[in-house]
């Protein structure tokens, strides 16, 4: 049997366990327990968009779509080449049972996700992928997919001092610009890249309003619509995204209150629709998630492109240094660093406590969990470490312990 | 009066006090009716103290069926239940507490004030729990008491390498298949949870008296293997497995 047919058949029987029949049904359910909590009413054009996108029309697009894993991968490079850019870090948890046939049982549940969906034919539409070799089961990543799917890898290495990389990171960019102009037969130059980089900047303006309106009246636009804007924007046309999250920050604004519940600063492994569980749990026990530092929304969205020199390579050094240089992930960012980024947030905004949320499996986040407690303690930030996984079967234990945080949070109030 | 019910996954428990003085106590496995059991325990120690009903000011649930007990004037975490017992039990000097239970086990630093400083627990999984024990205890043919007993005799305890109850009782089963002496597998597996309780210990000051309550304060020789593994003192509180209650009471 050749590679091919093996795969084939494989793919076949993974999709006949699991594909069409249960994930979507499953996270429409899910998607609609959260909208029933939504308070804004223009929030409604995002559960739509996710709806739509879970039952894979979404990607029924005119434009070709490149579908991309962490912040290192520049989103401006794919839309100046007129390229549809997906992003495709998932927390799924049938997919990550159905992965587990692809990639074992011990290995971080975003890779499992993204194997399932790709073996479970759900991002059939795809043109191309494009994985960073981010941390080592990414790399590997495109291994698994690459029978499956074009892969363009991505590897712009794991050190963050901009000094010492900013030429090999230029000439990683310009190898990626290059090749997708070459494989989509686009010809773009710097002013389709500088207008790719006013649409990123104009989502990061509108991102930081909602930020900025969440720290200090987290209530303004509840955790779920805040993570279900984030989710949306993975896939969404962008300018349509502004659009929308601009009208949501307008209504917003008018549902500001004050409230007195403990503020948390949510740090570590991103937050992904459908697995909500951290937010829904910290929102039960009497947490107000004042704001977060995760590489899907704080991390992607906060640092604009800041071009000081608007030539095509003064514009793809501008942006490695707000993607890599400014990256949160502990692959790149060394754990002083992190602890400083921690310490001035929660002085910042004024928060009461941090929770660190470590998805199992994600090692560079778990490693540094006992250094930074100490570190905190040291500053006298409450700090509480979660560590859990897709499965709610946890659920319980996690409400004990975010309660007694609260609990811990309000006595030291008084 | 006030009560205090404390309904864990494996025992619910019931104290009533007067004042900070405990006139009644009551306890019954948790089975698949927590709130029945609750219930039940509550009405038997009220029939111990011999009081009525709403002689009662307050009743206060915690554990892990707290917000299932729908007679309770107000829920209170068993995190912050144990922390306020144990220091008013210590004499109200600061303290690290370690409270094993049926299905989790939590480490709480408290200040001067009685404050929760910080606090540890167990992630999902069993280990370094008194469930983890319990079911041990049941490859052994025993029960944890009996376990704990088991282990006071041991002459070579044995090293177990996994505390996943999964990985354990293949390895406890493989051990006496290998005609292994039960009383050193116990003595291993008392000390494989010591092990994961004296780490977490590590991660408070140690300069603080530590203190022990929980069900799991009951299993004999489980002090001694802690107090060896990481080289301090523990004294275990009066009554431990009503501690968490009689925080609940007394908050």
């Amino acid at each position: 049997m050749t590679q091919k047919k093996f795969l084939d058949n494989f793919r076949d029987e993974i999709q006949k366990g699991f594909v069409s029949d249960r994930i979507s049904p499953n996270n429409i359910a899910e998607l609609q327990k959260y909208k029933r909590k939504s308070e804004i009413p223009s929030m409604e054009n995002f559960y739509e968009a996710i709806e739509n996108f879970e039952n894979k029309k979404t990607f029924e697009l005119e434009k070709p779509s490149v579908g991309y894993f962490c912040n290192i991968v520049p989103e401006e490079i794919i839309l100046a080449c007129d390229l549809h850019p997906v992003r495709l870090c998932c927390e799924d948890q049938v997919c990550a049972q159905a992965g587990e046939e692809i990639a074992p049982g011990d290995i971080c549940c975003v890779i499992k996700s993204i194997c399932g969906k790709f073996y479970g034919r759900l991002y059939e539409n795809l043109n191309l992928v494009i994985i960073p070799g981010t941390c080592d089961p990414k790399t590997k990543l495109a291994e698994l997919i690459s029978p499956l799917k074009e892969i363009y890898f991505l590897d712009p290495g794991r050190d963050s001092d901009y000094l010492e990389n900013a030429a090999i990171w230029e000439s990683r960019y310009t190898e990626l610009f290059d090749f997708l102009k070459k494989r989509f037969h686009k010809n773009p130059g710097r002013t389709q890249l500088i207008s790719a980089c006013h649409k990123t900047n104009k989502r990061t303006e509108i991102f930081r309003k909602i930020y900025q309106l969440r720290t200090d009246y987290p209530d303004s636009i509840n955790v779920f619509d805040y993570y279900i804007m984030i989710y949306a924007s993975f896939f969404m046309e962008i300018e349509l995204w502004n659009d929308f999250a601009e009208k949501v920050y307008s209504q917003a604004l008018e549902k500001k209150k004050t409230q007195n519940k403990p503020r948390i600063l949510l740090v570590g492994t991103p937050v992904i629709f459908p697995n909500f569980k951290i937010i829904d749990v910290l929102e039960q026990s009497g947490l107000a998630m004042a704001t977060d530092i995760q590489c899907t929304s704080f991390g992607r969205f906060f640092n604009p492109v800041e071009i000081d020199e608007d030539t095509e390579s003064g514009i793809i050094r501008a942006l490695a240094l707000k993607n890599i240089a400014g990256s949160i992930c502990p692959c790149l960012l060394n754990l002083e660093k992190m602890a400083n980024l921690i310490i001035d947030t929660v002085n910042q905004y004024n928060l009461d406590g941090v929770i660190y949320y470590n998805l199992r499996l994600c090692q560079v986040f778990e490693i540094q969990t006992a250094i930074l407690r100490q570190i905190l303690k040291q500053r006298n930030i409450p700090f509480i470490s979660i560590k859990t996984d897709l499965g709610k079967e946890d659920t319980g234990q996690l409400k004990t312990r975010l309660e007694a945080f609260r609990e811990m949070l309000e006595s030291h109030r008084k | 009066m006030k009560a205090g019910i404390d309904i864990g996954s494996v025992m619910t428990k019931c104290v009533i006090v007067e004042g900070n003085r405990v006139i009644a106590k009551t306890i019954s496995r948790s089975g698949p009716m927590p709130e029945k059991i609750a219930e039940n325990i509550l009405q038997q120690a009220l029939k111990n103290a011999g009081i009525e009903f709403s002689q009662l000011e307050k009743i206060v649930s915690t554990g892990y069926g707290r917000h299932i007990f729908s007679l309770n004037h107000k829920t209170v975490t068993e995190v912050s239940a144990a922390a306020k017992a144990s220091f008013y039990l210590s004499g109200e000097k600061p303290c690290l507490v370690i409270d094993v239970g049926g299905q989790d086990t939590k480490t709480i630093e408290v200040d001067r004030r009685g404050e929760v400083v910080d606090f540890l627990m167990n992630d999902k999984c069993a280990a370094g729990t008194g469930r983890f024990l319990e079911m041990m205890a049941t490859v052994l043919e025993t029960d944890i008491y009996g376990l704990g007993k088991l282990a006071l005799s041991a002459t070579k305890p044995v090293v177990i390498n996994s505390t996943c109850s999964v990985f354990a009782e293949s390895e406890v089963v493989s051990l006496l298949a290998h005609n292994e002496r039960k009383e050193n597998i116990a003595a291993g597996l008392l000390n494989a949870i010591a092990a994961r309780i004296a780490t977490m210990m590590s991660h408070f000051h140690k300069d603080v008296p530590v203190v022990f309550c929980g069900g799991g304060a009951n299993i004999p020789g489980l002090k001694e293997s802690i107090e060896k593994i990481s080289g301090r003192q523990i004294h275990i509180l009066e009554n431990p497995q009503f501690v968490v209650a009689f925080g609940a009471a007394i908050s």
